[in-house]
């Protein structure tokens, strides 16, 4: 058998065969963004705006490392500030506070420079301030009540998360490398927290970087990002009978 | 400049996006702002008038008013007695009611807690009423703890003419 025939047979068996994509483990690049949309509320602080039923002053930052061709690792950092006026103008709270969260995606799409649907999990922890306010008016003895129950009462949380994340290369058409090298990513979250906080009147309402005080809380995120690449991603295909790297691709 | 390719899947992932960008969206046009309710917060004690018969009657004084405050409505109402505010700042109210010459004193003191329902409310809890004036019907203040605290149904008292 000559020898362009074992060629030609081992090309065709490796094409035919199942095969899987590996790539090293290293940092190939890494995406940096924030949330563009609800971001847009820092310009506007939360003071202006207690006549509102809810409202809060939100930004985050975000940094995923690509180590892997499916995996990252994910670090998201920010800062809330919330108010709720609640009980018909009775009770006035706000939380403020900064928030960490670490984890990683998993890319479960076929890999793609263009687009991947993640699946990851987050660890989150917080330190926070609470205020709360009780106002009462008495009309005829021209009398009134502000009671503090929290006075900028210092406390801290940690969370779990779960994550599905869609990132969606926004301009994959144009010219501009700066434009070709922006993602777009909408998560899905369902938080947990691990124990239950006691559902006092006065205490924790509104927890930075989780939402409302209940057990389970869903969210939904967008991260505008900037992917910048370190090195190329060398791809593989693994041949399961042999067990020989190929090297098929670079991005 | 092509923002989206054309492929289903791109445009599923197209489609999820702005889904989600108009739910957001939505959800932050629907935090209404709060009427702004001037909420009184002042409990009224209703005390009726009876006479001989245990039957509540109109009654008129020149004067009714709370210590260092504006008058009252000077006459009751047989069916609704007089509304007589409680101060949710101390726990006390002193009521005057003047006929003629005689001024006659209604002191109530009582205990307050706040506790939150539509909007915080000040429950009170009479411990004492005091007055100058004719007998107070003991049938309520003999059960104040449990009749008489809060309950606007039976937070009230009644004097005889």
């Amino acid at each position: 058998m000559g020898i362009k025939r074992v060629f030609l047979l081992l090309f065709i068996s490796s094409t035919l065969a199942q095969a899987q994509y590996v790539s090293q483990w290293s940092l190939d690049a890494i995406r940096l963004g924030f949330d563009p949309i609800k971001s847009v509320s820092m310009f506007s602080s939360v003071d202006k705006h207690k006549d509102k039923s809810v409202y809060f002053n939100y930004t985050e930052a975000y940094l995923e490392l690509l180590i892997h061709l499916r995996t990252s690792v994910v670090v998201e950092g920010g800062y809330s500030r919330s108010h709720w006026n609640r009980y018909n103008n009775t009770f006035l709270y706000d939380s403020k506070g900064y928030f960490l969260k670490f984890g990683l995606d998993f890319n479960v799409t076929e890999p793609n420079p263009d687009f991947e649907v993640d699946l990851g999990w987050r660890i989150g922890v917080n330190k926070m301030r609470e205020n709360a306010v009780m106002q009462l008016k008495g009309d005829y003895w021209g009398t009134e009540i502000n009671e503090t129950p929290l006075n900028n009462q210092s406390g801290s949380l940690f969370w779990g998360e779960i994550v599905l994340d869609g990132k969606y290369k926004l301009f994959r058409s144009s010219n501009s490398i700066v434009l070709q090298n922006l993602w777009f990513h909408t998560s899905f979250r369902m938080r947990f927290k691990p124990r239950d906080i006691s559902e006092t009147y006065d205490q924790y309402y509104l927890i930075p970087g989780y939402g409302f005080n209940n057990r389970v809380m869903p969210g939904l995120h967008f991260t505008l990002s900037y992917f910048i690449k370190f090195r190329e991603r060398k791809i593989y295909r693994i041949h399961h009978a042999y067990d020989s790297k190929v090297l098929i691709n670079k991005r | 400049m092509r923002m989206f390719g054309n492929s289903s899947r791109e445009y599923k992932m197209k489609i999820a996006i702005y889904t989600s960008m108009f739910l957001c969206l939505l959800f932050s046009l629907s935090c209404k702002k709060v009427k702004q309710k001037n909420i009184n917060s002042e409990k009224t004690f209703d005390l009726f008038v009876l006479d001989t018969l245990d039957s509540p009657v109109n009654k008129c004084y020149d004067r009714v008013w709370g210590a260092g405050r504006a008058d009252l409505m000077p006459c009751s109402n047989f069916a609704e007695g007089f509304k007589l505010p409680m101060n949710i700042k101390i726990d006390s109210s002193v009521f005057y009611f003047k006929s003629g010459d005689r001024t006659d004193t209604l002191t109530f003191k009582y205990t307050k807690q706040f506790e939150p329902n539509a909007e915080f409310e000040v429950i009170f809890t009479i411990k004492q009423i005091k007055c100058t004036m004719g007998n107070l019907n003991l049938k309520c203040i003999q059960h104040l703890n449990q009749s008489c605290n809060g309950n606007q149904a039976s937070f009230s008292a009644s004097i005889y003419q």
